[in-house]
């Protein structure tokens, strides 16, 4: 994968030294983390280490108290979401993700709410790569499969035509094989020149698809490297990949 | 047109835009009940423009729609994504500051109320015809207006902040600015009701803007459903006219009679009589009859 434990030259994110609270609950401290624009970067860490709330950050939907945020060398640390989404920066939300009593088109049209004009070149990009939703389209959002849904939340976040994708624990609650999908999926679009950061609990297979990783704990960047030297550290396999 | 007659439809076309003036905040789940402090703002600004002034009925139909307008995008800056018991509360404030203001000043009449706002026809008669046609002009447009909302990127982006506002946003859209102008166009009919309903009575009274008349817009709403625009149409003339029906000394239950219908419908019809559903069905029916003729 041609992974290297140095950041790259020119990234398409840089975060410095975010910090983000929740009233007293102080959920980012100092983080710093970068992504190159043709990568993959995996966020690992256990419940309540802040990956969410650093995904959201970056798309603008809290504002720290200090730190900074850059996409594609300009500013964006108190920009608010909708400017961001439009500049090419889009969220696959954990979990929930999409409006179960909408249409599976409605659902994808919303994630063009900024670009309803390139609507239906989008579309048909996304039923390229989800033929499913296709003939699901006129279908309730809710008839979806687990597997289905988080393909539509995937497919609704590349409507807006993106050039950073941050995809919340893509895995969670679905059964290996429609993992193995999801994840070879990402894998493509990352070929197709989409930059991804993905966070994750379940390490293994994110470390497999992904060039670099960092590891948060209760807020801080603990670790960071090379996604293959990571798979190797001992507290790495013993905390996140499992026995 | 027999008075009678006359102030039955000139109302429920009033009725029907005063629910669409609910219906619209309530998209993202807002109950804006500033509206009806809209119409009484409106429609005794208007009545006064119309009496010392000598403005023409045109002239103050604008100003109380624009004056609605004002006053709700001014509020909406401090409650455009306020929590919804929050929105419910600054329009009691509303309501029960513009009541008192209305009741103490002698210009408008004070608790005695206002009287003799002027026809705008020459006959009586003619003054009805025109009233009737500008009322139900004013649902046609704000129909086709609220329509053509609720079919575009806007109105789907507000069905999602109804079901999840912090999700909606993760896609970019502007929770705040899409309340702004939802409570703005609600305010800007309610001010348009204010002064319909000022040349329909012909004379205004401040306990008419009350409460009561809070619970008569909602409920036509809930029972005829809030998903979509439509419910009303239905709901109004039923629940408007059914108590004429009724004999004289059930009337005056009126408001007992719609809370009990109120409370039933939530039970077994939460979403009211009208819901989306229902729509579709409608429309691959109508659909399917146009295309075997
Ligand atoms: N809305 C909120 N209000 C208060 N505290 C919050 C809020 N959201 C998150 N937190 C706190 O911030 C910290 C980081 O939460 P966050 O959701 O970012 O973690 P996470 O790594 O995504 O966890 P998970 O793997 O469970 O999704 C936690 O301590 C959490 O309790
Ligand atoms: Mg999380």
């Amino acid at each position: 994968m041609g992974a290297s434990n140095t950041a790259p030259d020119r990234p398409i994110l840089a975060v410095d030294g975010l910090s983000v609270s929740y009233g007293h609950v102080q959920a980012l401290r100092n983080a710093s983390i970068t992504i190159g624009s043709g990568e993959i970067v995996v966020l690992l860490g256990a419940n309540g280490a802040g990956k969410t709330t650093l995904m959201e950050s970056i798309l603008g939907i809290h504002t720290p108290h200090s730190g900074s945020i850059s996409f594609d060398g300009t500013d964006i640390t108190r920009v608010p979401a909708d400017r961001n989404v439009r500049s090419g920066i889009s969220l696959v939300p954990e979990g929930r993700g999409i409006f179960s009593s909408m249409t599976v088109l409605d659902n994808l049209l919303l994630g063009a709410h900024h670009n309803l004009q390139e609507s239906p070149a989008r579309l048909d990009r996304v039923f390229h790569w989800f033929p499913v939703l296709r003939e699901r389209q006129q279908q309730m959002a809710g008839t979806l499969s687990g597997g289905e849904r988080r393909m539509l939340a995937i497919g609704r976040a590349l409507m807006s035509r993106p050039r950073l994708i941050l995809i919340d624990e893509p895995s969670i609650g679905l059964a290996p094989k429609i993992v193995n999908d999801i994840f070879a999926i990402i894998a493509d679009l990352n070929a197709e020149g989409y930059a991804i950061l993905l966070s994750e609990q379940n390490a293994y297979k994110a470390l497999k698809t992904s060039n670099r990783g960092y590891v948060l704990e209760t807020g801080r960047v603990v670790l960071e490297g090379a996604s293959a030297e990571l798979l190797d550290d001992p507290g790495i396999k013993a905390a996140y990949v499992g026995a | 047109m027999p008075l009678s007659i006359f102030y039955f439809l000139a109302v429920a076309g009033i009725n029907i835009l005063m629910s669409w003036s609910l219906y619209l905040p309530y998209r993202v789940q807002q109950l804006h009940f500033m509206t009806v402090a809209n119409m009484t703002i409106s429609g005794y600004i208007g009545a006064y423009a119309a009496l010392n002034w000598g403005w023409p009925f045109a002239a103050v139909l604008l100003l109380g729609v624009l004056l609605g307008a004002l006053v709700g995008f001014v509020t909406s800056f401090a409650i455009g994504d306020a929590p919804a018991f929050a929105v419910v509360i600054v329009g009691f404030t509303f309501i029960y500051i513009t009541k008192t203001i209305v009741e103490n000043m002698d210009a408008f009449g004070g608790t005695m109320g206002l009287f003799g706002i002027p026809k705008i026809a020459a006959t009586p008669g003619g003054h009805r015809w025109i009233m009737f046609a500008v009322i139900y002009a004013s649902v046609i447009v704000v129909g086709a207006l609220i329509h053509r909302f609720d079919t575009s990127r806007l109105g789907r982006a507000t069905s999602a902040i109804f079901v999840d506002k912090n999700l909606a946003a993760t896609f970019g859209v502007d929770v705040k600015k899409m309340g702004m102008g939802l409570q703005t166009a609600a305010s800007a009919i309610g001010g348009l009701c204010g002064v319909l309903y000022a040349f329909t009575m012909r004379s205004l009274f401040p306990e008419f803007f009350t409460f009561h008349y809070i619970g008569i817009a909602m409920t036509m709403l809930f029972i005829g459903g809030y998903t979509t625009q439509w419910g009303v149409l239905l709901s109004v003339p039923i629940l408007w006219g059914l108590p004429f029906l009724l004999p004289e000394s059930v009337q005056s239950w009126r408001i007992v009679i719609y809370g009990v219908l109120l409370v039933v419908i939530l039970l077994i019809k939460p979403e009211g009589i009208v819901t989306r559903p229902l729509i579709r069905r409608v429309g691959t029916l109508l659909g399917a009859r146009k295309r075997a003729s």
